[in-house]
């Protein structure tokens, strides 16, 4: 989500020529299919001249490039930005670790070819903190609190490759991404979007977590400004940069799930009449039961239902402060009480990308 | 210690009865009459299903409770004002098609209340409030007996399925039984201190809405809960116990997880024993709680149960 967004910055706001290193499934697409249907802009020719498509893949070795291909990008790439990863959160820990930890070493390994190579910039997670709770500070990385799910995990690991690399990095932690801030747009329809919509359904009944706690997010748009202002200003190698909104422009738990409900119910009145509850907010020590309860059920819809919470909700325990320092006077993150709207309605029009 | 009013009302009197025959978790397996397997249901706290054999047996089950409670009670039938029966799965439902007209007008409270001998009593039937109608028919008893003249009422309950039917529901193991409760003015004992029903008529297609109303049970019952004791003006620590309906134990731990209260506070003993029987389940509890002496005068009681329809309704006694 946000690497297509990042592209799509640095396509429209800046002159450079961008090198795309596309994974084989996305073999069919032709440069101006990929800049119409993945980056949503006008295929003209100026812009298509921009772009150099290449096919490989991050989890093999010479990133699966012919050797010449691979020589001859190690000569001529001055950055990197590495915004291929899973974000599925219930992979098993080595799979995570093959897309997301395997793929960074291999990219590293290339960037240390690179000869011009001004800066290799990761996009990762504010959530490498795992359980960690209280301020997180940009500085820190090392913990021993562990993890709520094996994205975290991983990102955790190969922010560690990196910084062990002698590479000129900047690692970019992500809070978590929503759509973009205008038009609620997202291309992909990830674990908040997913809970609101079964909230839709009427099948939310356990939320666990603390009531007060301050669920960080932030628009995909407004990340890719930053990152790339970012990333061009040429900032100081090893940097870690937070991307959140922060407490002040983000809803506590309880007043997100109060926000979703009355959007829904602004948005779609027949759901309205339905009348659902919402969610209670709960323990963990509840919310597991109530999943282990639909497992032993083996009931299809709500394993679906309450396993897709489980491995992200886990993080509404853990209350943390992210500290932001290196964003250095960079815009703050809109607040989210001025585009929620917008991503629900998103989500609606769209019914959860079922309809394009 | 709770004082009672000349106009305030309670559970005077209460008393139960379950068919003879019973079958364990496996013996229903066998028979088909559960879905899910004995292991799950076994871990969710049951062990028996109660079944009545036959439908004139379990309108003895109905008096037999009646008559009971109203000899504990003391009064005299003429004293008793009115006669509620709530019965959510009548054994007796009239056949449709070729029945005559007048089947259906063989009321089951005319015939309790003849067999009682309640001459005088306004005999009324409820139903289609699925778990939660005892506890309805208390409260409209209650309401009955602070305002009229004759200083009682008469609520009966219970359900039978059919004998070869699933007994299995959302989980949940269904026995038959059958209840009775006096309800007084200036009851010695059990005053209704307050009565919460949430209601969600939009849930009225229970078999359509299956998994919506299973993910709206908690969030609900906390409402229901949480609305009952403010409305008392109790907080959730003065409730020393809760009587639950005999609904999976499961779900009492998640209840009592989200309600923060202790699992030592719910008096889950009879959801094995019993299982749950549609409406009788907080009678059957708070009488054998009696008898096992766990209950001290002054005691504030919380009765909740879920009914289709949908209803989530809390309960407030003070023993």
């Amino acid at each position: 989500m946000a690497g297509r967004e990042i592209t799509r910055h640095l396509l429209t706001r800046t002159e450079m020529p961008v090198t795309l290193l596309l994974h084989e499934s996305g073999k069919a697409l032709s440069r101006p299919r990929l800049l119409r249907e993945l980056f949503r802009l006008e295929p003209t020719p100026p812009l298509v001249r921009r772009i150099r498509l290449v096919r490989g893949d991050l989890t093999k070795d010479r990133l699966g490039l012919p050797s010449s291909l691979y020589h001859e990008l190690a000569q001529s790439v001055a950055g990197i930005i590495h915004a291929a990863a899973t974000t599925r959160f219930d992979l098993p820990l080595a799979e995570a670790r093959r897309v997301n930890v395997l793929a960074t070493e291999h990219l590293v390994r290339f960037a240390g070819r690179c000869r011009n190579l001004a800066r290799f910039g990761l996009l990762s997670t504010v959530f490498v903190s795992g359980r960690r709770q209280g301020r997180i500070l940009e500085s820190e990385r090392v913990h021993t609190a562990g993890f709520v799910n094996t994205y975290e995990q991983s990102k955790y690991e190969a922010e560690a490759l990196l910084e062990s690399s002698g590479v000129p990095y900047v690692t970019y932690r992500l809070s978590t991404l929503v759509g973009d801030s205008q038009t609620g747009f997202t291309s992909h329809f990830t674990t908040p979007h997913q809970a609101l919509r079964v909230m839709h359904l009427g099948l939310a009944s356990l939320v666990p977590g603390l009531p007060d706690y301050s669920v960080d997010l932030i628009p995909t748009d407004w990340a890719a400004t930053t990152i790339v202002s970012h990333f061009l200003n040429q900032s100081p190698a090893g940097q870690v940069v937070h991307l959140v909104a922060g407490p002040a422009r983000s809803y506590s738990l309880a007043q997100v799930i109060d926000e979703s409900y009355d959007r829904l119910g602004e948005l779609d009145p027949a759901w309205k009449a339905r009348d659902y509850p919402k969610p209670a907010i709960a323990t963990q020590a509840a919310f597991q039961l109530l999943v282990h309860s639909a497992e032993q059920a083996r009931d299809p819809l709500m394993i679906g239902v309450l396993g897709m919470l489980k491995y992200f909700t886990e993080q509404f325990s853990y209350p943390k402060d992210f500290d932001a320092t290196n964003l250095n006077g960079a815009d703050a993150a809109p607040d989210i009480r001025d585009y929620y709207g917008r991503v629900v309605a998103y989500c609606l029009k769209t019914k959860w990308g079922r309809r394009a | 210690m709770p004082t009672a009013g000349p106009r305030s009302a309670g559970i005077s009197h209460v008393a139960y009865r379950l068919p003879k025959s019973r079958k364990t978790l496996s013996a229903l397996k066998r028979s088909k009459q559960i879905r899910s397997s004995v292991t799950f249901l076994g871990e969710l706290g049951f062990t028996y299903g109660y079944i009545t054999e036959e439908p004139d047996r379990f309108d003895e089950l109905l008096l037999a409770a009646a008559e009971e409670a109203i000899a504990d009670s003391g009064r005299s039938r003429a004293e008793i004002g009115t006669l509620f029966l709530y019965s959510g799965l009548n054994p007796h439902t009239p056949a449709s098609g070729g029945a005559a007209i007048l089947e259906r007008f063989r009321y089951p409270v005319a015939k309790l209340a003849d067999r009682l001998q309640l001459r005088h009593a306004n005999a009324m039937a409820l139903s289609q409030q699925g778990c939660s109608g005892l506890l309805s028919a208390i409260n409209l008893a209650a309401r009955l007996v602070q305002t009229g003249d004759p200083p009682a009422a008469l609520c009966v309950a219970g359900d039978a399925l059919p004998k070869h039917a699933n007994r299995e529901i959302m989980y949940n193991v269904m026995s038959d039984a059958a209840a009775a409760v006096v309800v007084e003015r200036g009851s010695p004992r059990n005053q209704i201190v307050s009565f919460h029903q949430l209601g969600q008529p939009a849930y009225w297609d229970s078999p359509q809405r299956e998994r919506e109303l299973i993910a709206a049970y908690f969030p609900m019952a906390q409402r229901a809960i949480c609305a009952a004791v403010e409305q008392a003006g109790l907080r959730l620590p003065d409730i020393r116990w809760i009587v639950p309906s005999n609904v999976s134990l499961r779900s009492w731990t998640i209840l009592g997880e989200l309600l923060g209260i202790p699992a030592s506070r719910i008096w889950s003993k009879n959801i094995a024993r019993v299982g749950h029987t549609v409406c009788c389940d907080h009678v059957i509890n708070l009488r054998d709680m009696s008898r096992e002496g766990v209950l001290t005068r002054g005691d504030h009681l919380l009765l909740f149960t879920f009914g289709f329809g949908a209803s989530w309704t809390s309960l407030i006694l003070q023993h």
